[in-house]
């Protein structure tokens, strides 16, 4: 297992290196000088402008901070490979960068302000995810034909075809909205942001609609992946094993079905997480989530390369983690699966 | 998982003395059938026999005949619906199973009835060891400490021919092969020290090589414990060793039943006949190849007017395909459902011919002749 863990994080490098360089050389194609992004209509006096170019590596400075010049008494330009070895370098010392806007605040304080609001709206929605789409899936696997089998059916084939934004939007308007008005203002649900200016969990009603849109999609395949899986598993062998043992159906279920069953769910539902952690784009700009989803979305519309960068550069890292976890799981829920040594292999 | 000390209204059965007049187990004319879209299944139509403690009965058929599903409707492992009990019971020392509540059954189940399946392979649960497996039975029915019933585990490990019990006990099934496998299957069916043991083509799925010893053990453990054996197999040559009674099904209902004997050397059933022919001889050649049973089992949801095997029954009559043939009963049992059974020229004409058949025949040659 410990070799394998120690395969696995040296496999990152590759895909470390190849995102940052596929993102970094994206933004150098995107026409447009950084420098006159910032500056906009304002008029920059040159050792400024100067002083912003040294700031952003993109021309050559000494070790005081001074520009070099070359013969012609001209600043020169930092070759891009220079700069893209200058940015991974800064990576590795937890340096993302300065953000072309907010005053050029460096990007891993705005990442490290955002990222509490996105990893806890993801756990709540994580949560709601395993408890609602697990639970409908066995409900509908155990009463199958049942007028709650149908339902659920029902309920996630619309789940899956409704695009986050749009249900979202009409969470917003019915609970923030038509229901304000049809109470007299006396119960209504928070549409924007979330609460104070911590991400606390005082304010957990702002919670609510986010979680349960960025979850309603996967909660409905969660519901259909754990209904199949549990319907195969019922159908084993090993259950009717069981049952000759003189277990009771309810104890065939949650001590062998169960476990079974769960092995492809957890999977999905960790590469969910996974992507969650990632920031929800969509979701968080619908409700103003001040997450990194929204963060990278305003990002991207002022051209703030930077941000955007070192937030997906965050992302990357964090996903090939999640999955490491998950691929780490499986060998404890099937111990068919052992990683690295080939003695416990077949 | 409910323990058997929180029980209080629970007798075991197994302890019990069989009732005068009762068997240990009875199936009476059980009758059990499938509704489904495409019409009724009569998976078990009139099954009956009887069985006592330390006997073996051999339950022999064709694939689909309904061996496999009349034990299940014992065990109550069929789901109803589809299924559904359309007459008949079984009782186990004098009681009704098929009467029990879901509850009284859980305790027959593994305790006083266990069952060893076909195919060893996916009868285990992959993802506990088999020392938890194993464990289960003892600590839901004896009220077994966890301890305890992992001490008795490796026991029943080492009962069963498993070397090195201490380390296999925690391994995982698909660490064991298909053999070991069907020892554990063994093992687990008997760590409660049922009565009954069904064996669902216990063999079936395993080399032959292994399939003698597996035979072997349950003989072996059938010894030490006195408790009784059904052997459901389509091999009439695996019975042939083990059996005191053979029942031999035929589309759900059973065709012949008696005892080892009376099936291998005076069988009265054109069905018997036919699988007796299709055992493998090492005298077969190709001058003299293995002689099949013509066509297919019949479906059981359109089961043939009359007698259900006269489609392919070689000695069929305008009788066979009109009318269901009752029970033709010997004095001691032996029973066979055939129009032709109490004709002693007809059986006597068409029977294959056995050892006993060709000594006798030989002896009256020679006979004859001095």
């Amino acid at each position: 297992m410990g070799r394998y863990i120690v395969k696995r994080v040296l496999q990152f490098i590759p895909v470390f290196l190849g995102v940052t360089l596929i993102l970094f050389l994206m933004e150098n194609v995107v026409p447009g000088d950084p420098i006159k992004l910032i500056a906009g209509e304002k008029k920059l006096d040159p050792q400024t402008e100067i002083n912003l170019r040294i700031k952003y590596h993109l021309i050559e400075s000494d070790s005081n901070g001074k520009p070099i010049y070359d013969e012609n008494g001209n600043t020169i330009e930092t070759p891009m490979w220079e700069r893209y070895v200058d940015y991974v370098g800064g990576l590795l010392h937890g340096d993302l960068g300065y953000s072309y806007q907010q005053n050029g605040k460096p990007v891993a304080d705005i990442l490290a302000e955002k990222y509490p609001y996105t990893i806890k709206l993801a756990v709540v929605a994580i949560i709601l995810e395993a408890i609602i789409g697990i639970g409908a899936g066995m409900i509908s696997a155990i009463k199958r034909y049942s007028f709650w089998d149908i339902l659920v059916t029902l309920i996630t084939s619309i789940n899956v075809s409704i695009p986050a934004f749009w249900l979202g939007m009409l969470l917003q308007l019915f609970f923030g909205i038509v229901l304000k008005n049809a109470t007299g203002g006396a119960f209504y649900l928070p549409i924007s942001g979330a609460g104070g200016p911590t991400a606390e969990f005082d304010d957990w009603v702002y919670y609510i609609l986010p979680a349960v849109t960025l979850s309603a999609v996967s909660c409905a395949y969660v519901a259909r992946i754990m209904r199949s899986q549990l319907l195969e598993v019922l159908g084993q062998d090993y259950i009717r094993t069981a049952r000759a043992k003189g277990l009771s159906k309810h104890d065939v279920i949650v001590h062998h079905a169960l476990k079974n069953a769960l092995i492809p769910v957890v999977t999905y539902i960790g590469m969910d997480f996974g992507g969650m952690l990632a920031g929800a784009i969509l979701t968080e700009t619908v409700f103003n989530w001040p997450g990194v989803g929204y963060e990278t979305y305003r990002a991207i519309t002022k051209r703030d390369w930077p941000i955007v960068l070192g937030s997906v550069t965050v992302i990357v890292v964090v996903v090939m983690v999640i999955n490491l976890i998950v691929d780490i799981s499986y060998a404890y829920l099937d111990p068919r699966i052992r990683y690295g040594s080939p003695k416990e292999q077949g | 998982m409910r323990k058997k000390n929180q029980e209080d209204t629970w007798t075991e059965l197994k302890e019990q003395p069989v009732p005068e007049g009762h068997h240990l187990l009875e199936v009476q004319d059980l009758k059990m059938y499938f509704y489904t879209q495409d019409g009724v299944v009569k998976a078990v139509n009139g099954v009956s026999y009887n069985l006592d403690r330390g006997e073996t009965l051999g339950v022999v058929g064709e694939s689909g005949s309904g061996k496999s599903v009349t034990s299940l409707t014992i065990m109550g492992l069929v789901d109803m619906p589809p299924g559904k009990i359309m007459g008949g019971d079984v009782l186990y020392r004098g009681k009704s199973l098929l009467k029990m509540s879901e509850r009284d059954m859980q305790h027959v189940r593994g305790n006083d009835i266990a069952m060893i399946f076909q195919d060893p392979m996916t009868s285990l649960n992959p993802v506990y060891t088999i020392g938890r497996q194993l464990s289960e039975g003892m600590r839901l029915h004896l009220g077994y400490t966890k301890e305890q019933a992992w001490k008795r585990s490796i026991e029943l490990l080492d009962m069963v021919g498993i070397p090195n019990p201490e380390q296999r006990v925690k391994d995982y099934p698909h660490e064991f092969s298909g053999g070991m496998r069907q020892r554990v299957m063994i093992a687990m069916a008997l760590a409660c020290n049922p009565d009954i043991l069904i064996a669902d083509e216990p063999t079936t799925a395993l080399d032959v090589t292994i399939q003698a010893q597996i035979i072997e053990l349950m003989q072996e453990m059938q010894q030490k414990n006195g408790n009784a054996i059904i052997m459901i197999t389509h091999d009439l040559g695996v019975v042939a060793d083990v059996a005191d009674k053979i029942m031999v099904m035929y589309a759900g209902s059973p065709v012949e039943f008696g005892t080892a004997d009376e099936i291998f050397y005076g069988s009265l059933h054109p069905y018997t006949w036919g699988l007796t022919r299709s055992i493998p001889d090492p005298v077969f050649t190709e001058k003299h190849p293995l002689t099949p049973i013509e066509g297919n089992p019949p479906s059981l949801v359109n089961v043939p007017k009359g007698c259900p095997f006269s489609p392919r029954c070689p000695y069929a009559t305008a009788l066979c395909h009109e009318k269901y043939p009752d029970l033709y009963v010997t004095e001691t049992g032996h029973y066979s459902r055939c129009h032709y059974a109490g004709d002693p020229e007809f059986v006597k004409k068409n029977a294959p011919a056995n050892s006993r058949t060709k000594a006798a025949a030989k002896a009256a040659k020679e006979g004859g002749e001095a």
